[in-house]
């Protein structure tokens, strides 16, 4: 599915966030949003999922409005969500996220068997309360609650924050893995490196605004755009 | 009579108030935990339950057992409805912000008690009990009845722990109560939870209240008492924790039994209020509740 942005203000309260936002993402690509802290991109992606209301310009996904549907709704429409800082459910065990995610769309024994064949390690933990788990191990759950929705479109805040070396790698694989099954991915990334690892393109946002997009096969590491837009 | 049976019968009548206390604020504990939604008109959900069973009991034609049975339907039904339409048109619109609902709250509870008031009356009225059956231990006799109010309240509270655990619509409140925002991002009517935990709470109460109105009467201003005594059972369990709240129910029933039997209800009260007093500074968690992140 298409996901498509345009010109999206959003905000909290009285606080404007985003001041037109446009990105698209098609089906099998990631798109990495960079900016500097505060530069909306967190916000960018809440706005997608409506937990942010938008007070200007429009959501749509294949072409269909989405942003006038309550907040609940949007993941049934095969749109997943990976937060910043994973926001478990700490209480809950394992297997009690898994089937919150799998709520979603209706049980499906496959899709739990999906997941759980990515990330073989939470097939042992699932008896045991998310918030026990390590910090890897917390952000496979993460990202296996988001896929129990079978997303069309996946959007990961920050999957990469805070984790060592070879969890990053698998988590890097894991959404190439799944760019090549053709799922449609929005990461927000703060380095350099697994951007472009991972991503066909790099919208970079400045003060809740999109500036440049770029193709990432066109990008090196020290691409003056970073140090202009990121300050790396 | 000697002081071991003295201190038997001061149990059981402790028991009996902690069954009914457990069930009224396990209520309010659910609501708090859930919606974070402090409601002051507790009490008197309490209150519609016990007046609402009245009203069966006297409707309904044929033996006590069969309009309490009724009513023992009925009531939570009713006072749940009364419970989702308040959360639907009042609290939703409040955007369930904390000090706003208080307020909100007080509102309802004078609403519901003037209303009472109006179609109810002034008087205290006893509804009958569905049986009488006297125990005989070997030192007094003892209500059947009041026996099968803790059975009942052990039964009904039961079912909340399953409910809440072993169900999807269970782990969709727990999931709500952990983290509305996420909840929404998986599918989960928060505004439906809310409604559904609110009524929930509500008819707990009314549960509650149509055990004990065979034992009490119902009256337009019985609501006070429960909402007093939940409110010091969920500041000592932990607000927002049901275990907490059943041992804190067990706690200050068992103390205020034995301590009005062999003192005064008066001195009874002044305990549980200096034990509150204490836990708030002490441990203002709750004896199982987290301190907040």
């Amino acid at each position: 599915m298409m996901l498509t942005v345009s010109r999206l203000s959003a905000g909290y309260g009285q606080v404007q966030v985003l001041r037109e936002v446009n990105l698209t993402v098609a089906p099998g690509e990631v798109l990495c949003l960079m900016g500097r802290n505060g530069a909306g991109k967190s916000t960018a992606l809440k706005g997608i999922m409506g937990l942010v209301r938008a007070t200007g310009g429009e959501i749509s996904l294949n072409g269909v409005r989405i942003d006038t549907l309550p907040a609940y709704k949007v993941p049934g429409l095969g749109i997943g969500y990976v937060p910043q800082g994973r926001r478990l459910f700490s209480e809950l065990t394992v297997a009690e996220n898994l089937q919150i995610g799998l709520a979603v769309r209706g049980h499906d024994a496959d899709r739990l068997e999906h997941v759980l064949a990515l990330f073989p390690r939470l097939r042992d933990r699932m008896g045991q309360t998310s918030g026990s788990l390590s910090g890897g191990e917390q952000q496979m759950l993460a990202i296996g609650r988001a896929l129990c929705v079978e997303p069309a479109v996946l959007l990961l805040d920050e999957p990469t924050e805070g984790l060592q070396p070879s969890m990053i790698a698998l988590i890097q694989e894991t959404v190439l893995k799944l760019r090549a099954t053709g799922v449609a991915t929005v990461v927000v990334e703060q380095r350099v490196d697994a951007a472009l690892a991972i991503s066909n393109r790099i919208t970079f946002l400045v003060n809740g605004r999109s500036a440049d997009t770029v193709a990432t096969r066109d990008m090196s590491p020290v691409d003056p755009l970073f140090a202009r837009y990121v300050g790396i | 009579m000697d002081f071991g049976p003295f201190l038997l019968l001061a149990s059981l009548e402790g028991l009996v108030m902690a069954a009914v206390l457990a069930l009224t604020a396990v209520g309010l504990s659910l609501v708090f935990g859930v919606m974070r939604v402090v409601n002051v008109a507790h009490g008197e959900f309490f209150m519609l339950g016990a007046i609402s069973a009245w009203f069966v009991v006297d409707l309904v034609p044929g033996p006590a057992a069969l309009g309490f049975a009724a009513a023992l339907i009925i009531s939570p039904l009713l006072v749940g409805a009364i419970a989702a339409i308040a959360d639907m048109t009042i609290l939703k619109r409040l955007h369930y912000e904390p000090e706003a609902t208080i307020v909100a709250t007080i509102g309802l509870l004078y609403i519901f008690q003037q209303l009472a008031l109006t179609f109810y009356g002034a008087d205290a009225r006893p509804v009958e009990a569905p049986f009488s059956l006297r125990i005989q231990f070997p030192w007094f006799g003892y209500s059947g009845y009041k026996l099968a109010v803790i059975a009942a309240s052990v039964v009904v509270l039961v079912g909340v722990w399953a409910f809440l655990t072993k169900t999807r619509a269970g782990l969709v409140m727990r999931a709500t109560q952990l983290d509305r925002e996420t909840a929404q991002a998986f599918g989960i009517n928060v505004d439906r939870v809310f409604a559904g935990v609110f009524a929930l709470g509500a008819a707990l109460a009314a549960t509650a209240a149509v055990l004990v109105v065979p034992i009490q009467q119902a009256h337009y201003l019985m609501g006070g008492d429960p909402l007093l005594l939940s409110f010091i059972v969920v500041i000592i369990g932990g607000l927002g924790s049901l275990r907490g709240t059943v041992v804190a129910a067990l706690l200050i029933g068992l103390s205020d039994g034995i301590i009005s039997v062999f003192f005064s209800p008066t001195l009874a009260k002044i305990i549980a209020t200096l034990l509150v007093a204490m836990v708030l500074v002490f441990r203002p968690q709750g004896l199982f509740g987290r301190r907040p992140a």
